[in-house]
């Protein structure tokens, strides 16, 4: 992940705020099974994850989506960072520090983002989706590809989305039926 | 297949050969190919891991890290456009979705005409075309073959009354259409570097090296002796070092890693050429939402193509390709808007969907460049391009509601919802400013052009650096513009041309 000039500055003020550690604890357990990020990063992920994965309300019909707690995305983040290069991994750490301490002020906030009420965080990270600064929308985007990667490839999820996931554990006898084949056939 | 794996080579490894191949995508393993054939001794060198196809698991979160550049997140430096390209054995040829077009006329009569690059004409190249072609087995995609997501595309083009038909590909009946070309095939499918060309190249004495970074070219003078690197272990982190001695280097790791390597060498560049006249073919997507289940996911991904807004002369103003673009639930999330809860709630449309991207045929120049070890893209897409992008977005929907969509989501900030024609109209040149819409490259091109006049390109029509004696480019770095079309035939064809051509001196 990149940011150029201007996002190195940012970030240059991310690498300051992370050594603000105070505040974050995790379990041994939890602690001990970290890759990449250190707990306070750790919490960081799960909020904005919990907050970015937030399920609807599901319809009459409909399966109800994971949370992303069940399916620890954040975990799954963890170690997707650890196989960063250094450069972007210190790219990404840093900005989970400018997530936790910076953008709450500039929306308005006196507080930690892992601090704000969920509703809170959610205009925090609206205001980083349509900021002016070109950069911190590029940055959200990253974050929100992260947490899709860690939601969206797990089996769990595939049921709210209509989506039968991978075919390899099922080969079909031949060529793979369209939803236009089946119709056709069935007319 | 036997190749050679960095991760687990005894270090420090030390080859020698005629030939060191920087890269084993399309133009690394024709090169590869090519060279073997005639009796040379070649090393290939490739940064990437390599993968059997009972590997490709069909999971977005294992295959995407694995087949492409910074584990699938490569971006401009600005984060403006996601730029998706291959690292392993087989390079970008593993992922993509084997379309297979020849160079335009109009273009190959532009490189001559612009650049004064000889060699170009139809009657030099359409045999190399056809012979790259039939080692590959390039054939049009069956209409039987015509998957529910395409027909829809096809009935909007239909209906439109454009321009458009089925595409050629290299797949064999080994296919199945399972869809998931993007990810590897687990059939073994595909036609490409890692089934025909690479197991030819070694079956002729190549030598194949994986988890292999080449950081740069030994030279002295204009000659270059070696290349040295440094061996991955399975997480991409380095382990030890390499050498490869030899009497010519060929640099084939793509736009942006042959570049790169070359700007990490320092190799003579006195006019700064390296890395500049990037291309990209930006593209944007929209979505369709139908009341009928697409399942677009399913079948083969891309066989048909609209070209109404396709004009590839200089100077066009239409420059936008429309096709097919279906991504698995990741890539579709990433780029559905919003996020909480109505991203999920929109993602249950998922089944629903109809996806078309418009790849535009770019004019924009970006640059490839060093910040300290890191390489770096900058790409902004000029005004003119940025219209096509609108272009492009504007008929896609204009199609997806034409095949019957109750309405089309454009992503971006704010993100647009389409119905009418008044609401086509609003997608204009000024929603595609950086960051506004996401936008996606797949085919990076142009960074060590070709020319016969050093101070605006990087090699002679022979491939050759203007600069070096015995470094050749065979990928798609060479091409000295954008050429508007899915780049792998060209760059397999520019590539055993380069190769055919090459002389050790």
């Amino acid at each position: 992940m990149r940011l150029g000039v201007g996002g190195a500055l940012l970030l240059g003020a991310g690498g300051v705020l992370a050594y603000q550690s105070s505040g974050y604890e995790l379990p041994v357990a939890a602690r001990e099974a970290l890759y990449a990020l250190s707990p306070k990063e750790y919490l960081v992920v799960q909020a904005v994850a919990s907050r970015m994965l937030r399920a609807d309300e599901p319809v009459e019909g409909q399966a109800a989506y994971p949370s992303p707690e069940e399916l620890g995305v954040a975990s799954s983040i963890d170690v997707f960072v650890a196989r960063l290069d250094d450069a972007n991994r210190r790219d990404l750490r840093r900005l989970l520090h400018v997530v936790e301490h910076l953008l709450p002020l500039g929306a308005g906030y006196a507080s930690r983002f892992t601090r704000l009420s969920g509703s809170e965080q959610d205009r925090v990270l609206e205001a980083m989706e349509t900021s002016p600064v070109g950069l911190l929308r590029g940055a959200f985007n990253a974050l929100k590809a992260l947490c899709a990667m860690g939601f969206f490839s797990h089996p769990l999820t595939w049921g709210p989305l209509g989506y039968d996931g991978p075919m390899v554990a099922r080969p079909p006898a031949g060529w793979v039926e369209t939803a236009r084949l089946s119709r056709e056939r069935a007319s | 297949m036997t190749v050679r794996r960095g991760r687990l080579e005894r270090s420090p490894l030390s080859l020698s050969c005629d030939v060191a191949i920087v890269g084993s995508g399309a133009g690394g393993s024709m090169a590869a190919y090519e060279l073997a054939g005639r009796g040379l001794s070649v090393v290939v060198l490739e940064e990437g891991a390599y993968h059997r196809p009972r590997q490709f698991d069909q999971r977005e979160e294992h295959m995407l890290p694995s087949l492409f550049r910074e584990l699938g997140g490569q971006r401009t430096d600005d984060l403006s456009l996601l730029v998706l390209s291959g690292r392993g054995v087989g390079g970008s040829t593993v992922h993509n979705t084997n379309l297979c077009k020849r160079t335009a006329p109009e273009i190959l009569a532009h490189w001559r005409e612009e650049f004064g690059l000889s060699g170009l004409e139809t009657a030099t190249l359409d045999p190399l075309f056809a012979e790259v072609e039939s080692l590959l087995g390039v054939v049009p995609i069956r209409p039987e073959q015509l998957s529910s997501h395409n027909a829809v595309f096809k009935r909007g083009v239909e209906a439109l009354g454009h321009a458009g038909g089925m595409l050629s590909h290299n797949r064999d009946d080994r296919c199945i259409g399972s869809g998931f070309c993007e990810l590897g095939c687990a059939y073994d499918g595909k036609k490409n570097a890692l089934r025909v060309l690479l197991p030819e190249a070694m079956r002729r004495g190549a030598v194949v090296v994986s988890d292999a970074r080449v950081d740069r070219v030994v030279y002295d003078d204009r000659r270059a002796s070696a290349v040295r690197g440094r061996l991955l272990d399975e997480h991409g982190v380095p382990r030890g070092d390499f050498e490869v001695r030899c009497e010519a280097v060929c640099l084939a790791g793509s736009a942006i890693g042959s570049a790169s390597v070359a700007l990490r060498s320092g190799l003579p560049d006195p006019h700064q050429q390296i890395g500049r006249h990037l291309h990209l073919h930006p593209g944007v997507a929209v979505a369709g939402r139908f009341e009928e289940r697409v399942e677009g996911w399913r079948g083969i991904p891309q066989s048909y193509e609209c070209t109404e807004f396709l004009d590839l002369s200089p100077g066009s103003e239409r420059r936008a390709w429309i096709l097919p673009s279906f991504a698995h639930p990741v890539g579709t999330a990433t780029v559905t808007p919003g996020f909480g809860p109505r991203l999920l709630s929109a993602m249950r449309a998922y089944p629903h969907l109809g996806v078309l991207a418009a790849m535009v045929h770019d004019v924009t120049e970006g640059r490839v460049y060093l910040e300290g070890d890191r390489t770096r893209i900058a790409y902004v897409p000029g005004a003119s391009d940025r219209a096509q992008l609108a272009l492009g977005a504007r008929e896609a929907s204009r199609i997806l509601l034409a095949a019957g969509a109750r309405d089309v989501m454009m992503p971006g900030v704010p993100p647009a919802t389409i119905r009418t024609e008044a609401e086509l109209e609003e997608i204009t040149e000024e929603r595609f400013h950086p960051h506004d819409v996401p936008l996606t490259a797949v085919h990076p091109m142009g960074s060590m052009r070709m020319g016969t006049d050093p101070r605006s390109s990087v090699v002679d029509a022979t491939g050759r650096l203007h600069t070096m004696d015995n470094v050749w480019v065979t990928d798609g770095s060479l091409f000295p513009t954008s050429i508007g079309t899915p780049p792998q035939l060209s760059i397999y064809t520019f590539a055993l041309k380069v190769a055919r051509g090459l002389e050790l001196a």
